[in-house]
């Protein structure tokens, strides 16, 4: 909800709006739900970061959008999901073909196993351009080229016709952009695409998405573990723990003045360079639940270091202002006694 | 002591290597072998009665079942002749066109039909799943090649109805084999790619399964010929096959049979050039299964 009222407040209309998504996977155990009433936009050119731990729902939340899911799972969706005027949700199959590619572009995470094995690269770059804007075979191919110079391949004349087992894999993971940006997509989504990769590529590979972003003018959801990485390329982040959003904000809040404590704990698994060199890093105690139940109250609650009786109730999204906000009593606390100390007399 | 021990046992190794060696570079050069014989075979079947010593057809009863080697008036017979003194090795040349035309369509028949169904039972999964892997099962149970010569007795014995009756013992291993290909692709992630890019099911089966399934289907392909020879043949020395003038490789088995005690070589000859067809076709096969799993 407030998302929707940060882009009212922005005066545009977002590309993506995304409010009360669910997802659970139907299993012979009952189900399992791995995003739990999620709710957030992106605005055309923006550059949105998702971050959390191994499976806390990042991933599935950007599958839920285009519903793509294994054909052995059985998947129960709700909530609304809109794109560019375009109620997903609620799109048939062959409506969401052709968006899938054409309009939202995914790059996955391990680019050594995401190119078919046999069949030459750029044939993999023309088929999206071939079956969405009915391009021939020759003027995909053209583009393919173009494409593959723009990723920066160096010879792709030559590279084109490659298979992909000629290719490293930071240059597999270009051409699997060069495939997602083919069709000039109003969003890219980056699901943990750079995990992969070692450091220096994986640098290469966010200063090639930014450029992509800025020539391009699409718009971009980065998924990552890793807070270095979103915040390299991203103006906001949001943060999720077990299914939910526990805090978003602008990238220079969220890195800088952290609400939620599991953001702060997340903050706290970076290395940096300016602290102490024998400073040990902390890891946040436990595990994120497996499977999600009934429970009320705050999800985090077991393994947070703050937890007091009150967590047990379900902490409200609180605004601290700058368009970030947090899921946390705590934050409602601190938001209270500042408008206490504002207004002297007016508080409890 | 120890130390001749020592020096014999080197020496053996190192001879053992050499001739193990040179075991290998027979090895790996057999296939060759395999690859000539099938190609003197498909030269029989395309140039048929042209390249043949003798009419395969002209009769001569003076010199009926000379055993091979032999020269008669007519001439030389390299693998002796039959009852009524046709030349053998003709026939088995003139033979071979028949053979061979029947295995590879019927072979072909069954391929793209076992195949479109394992394909589509792998991809869609579910009922359609169930019904057509219930279906190869089914005709996995029954005897085939009696329902086969039921068929062709009903029918009529003749070449289009064996070309359409064969098939049906091949197309459930094709299915089978792609089923289990297909589902194991199917989970892979550059189909999931192929999915997000927005491809159809038929265009993500077509573009991007079928260039994989390629190296299996071949391999198939090759020793489900050798199979299909062996069932014509089957049929053909049952009577429920080709029907003479026009001849196989199992009906020339099949009219040598009542002469076996005295000409054995009406019999035999065909016979092994039959067994050494389906022995390349597996042999080739297999080196290219091998291949492609060392590519892999």
């Amino acid at each position: 909800m407030s998302a929707t009222v940060a882009n009212r407040a922005r005066g545009a209309a977002p590309l993506l709006d995304v409010s009360d998504l669910t997802c659970s996977f139907v299993t012979r155990s009952g189900d399992v739900r791995a995003v739990d009433g999620v709710s957030f936009s992106i605005a055309e050119g923006q550059s949105l970061g998702v971050v959390g731990e191994s499976g806390c729902g990042k991933s599935v939340t950007a599958l839920s959008l285009v519903r793509l899911f294994p054909p052995t799972s059985t998947v129960r969706l709700s909530g609304r999901v809109e794109f560019d005027g375009l109620d997903l949700m609620h799109a048939s199959e062959a409506e969401l073909r052709s968006v899938r590619g054409r309009q939202i572009s995914i790059v996955f995470q391990d680019p050594l196993t995401s190119l078919n094995p046999v069949i030459p690269v750029g044939e993999q770059i023309a088929e999206s351009v071939r079956l969405h804007l009915g391009f021939s075979r020759k003027a995909a191919r053209e583009r393919a080229i173009d494409l593959l110079s723009r990723v920066g391949i160096p010879d792709p004349q030559q590279r084109v016709d490659d298979l992909p087992v000629r290719f490293s894999g930071g240059m597999r993971q270009r051409v699997m952009i060069a495939i997602a940006i083919a069709c000039e997509p109003k969003l890219l989504i980056a699901d943990e695409a750079t995990t992969a990769l070692d450091v220096t590529i994986q640098a290469q590979i966010l200063a090639l998405l930014d450029q992509l972003r800025r020539d391009f003018g699409m718009a971009l959801m980065v998924i990552s573990h890793d807070l270095g990485v979103v915040s390299a390329i991203c103006d906001s982040v949001q943060v999720m723990y077990a299914g939910v959003i526990v805090e978003r904000g602008p990238v220079r809040r969220i890195l800088e003045e952290p609400e939620h404590p599991y953001t702060r704990g997340l903050l706290r698994l970076v290395p940096r360079l300016d602290t102490m060199r024998h400073h040990r890093l902390r890891p946040i105690p436990g595990q994120p639940p497996r499977f999600l139940s009934e429970q009320t109250g705050c999800r985090f609650l077991p393994r947070c270091e703050h937890a007091t009786d009150r967590c047990h109730e379900t902490p409200p999204l609180i605004d601290v202002g700058h368009r970030h906000s947090s899921l946390c009593w705590l934050t409602d606390d601190k938001m209270r006694s500042e408008a206490d100390s504002l207004a002297p007399g007016a508080g409890r | 002591m120890s130390v001749v021990i020592e020096t014999r046992t080197q020496a053996t190794s190192t001879r053992g290597r050499r001739v193990r060696d040179i075991a290998h570079a027979i090895g790996s050069r057999s296939w060759l072998i395999w690859v000539a014989f099938l190609a003197f075979i498909v030269i029989c079947a395309v140039f048929g009665a042209k390249i043949a010593p003798h009419d395969p057809l002209e009769q001569s009863l003076l010199d009926r079942l000379k055993p091979p080697f032999s020269t008669t008036d007519n001439g030389f017979h390299f693998l002796g002749t039959d009852a009524l003194g046709r030349d053998l090795f003709s026939q088995v040349i003139k033979g071979a066109r028949l053979t061979v035309f029947i295995a590879t369509v019927s072979m072909l028949i069954g391929s793209v039909i076992g195949i479109s169904l394992g394909m589509a039972a792998g991809f869609y999964g579910g009922i359609v799943d169930r019904l057509i892997m219930r279906l190869a099962e089914a005709q996995t149970a029954m005897p085939m090649f009696l329902v086969a010569i039921l068929l062709i007795i009903l029918l009529g014995p003749n070449v289009i109805n064996l070309v359409l009756i064969l098939p049906t013992l091949v197309w459930p291993t094709f299915a089978r084999i792609v089923r289990a290909e297909t589902l194991r692709l199917r989970e892979t992630p550059f189909i999931e790619a192929a999915v997000a890019v927005g491809c159809t099911g038929r265009s993500i089966m077509w573009h991007h399964l079928r260039p994989n399934l390629l190296s299996r289907i071949v391999v198939l392909g090759v020793i489900s010929t050798g199979q299909v020879i062996l069932a014509e043949a089957g049929l053909s020395f049952l009577g429920a096959g080709v029907q003479p003038p026009d001849t196989t490789w199992g009906l020339l088995i099949a009219d040598g049979r009542q002469y076996l005690a005295t000409s054995w070589w009406l019999t035999i000859t065909p016979g092994i050039v039959l067994g050494l067809t389906v022995l390349s076709l597996n042999m080739l096969g297999r080196r290219y299964a091998n291949l492609a799993e060392a590519r892999r």
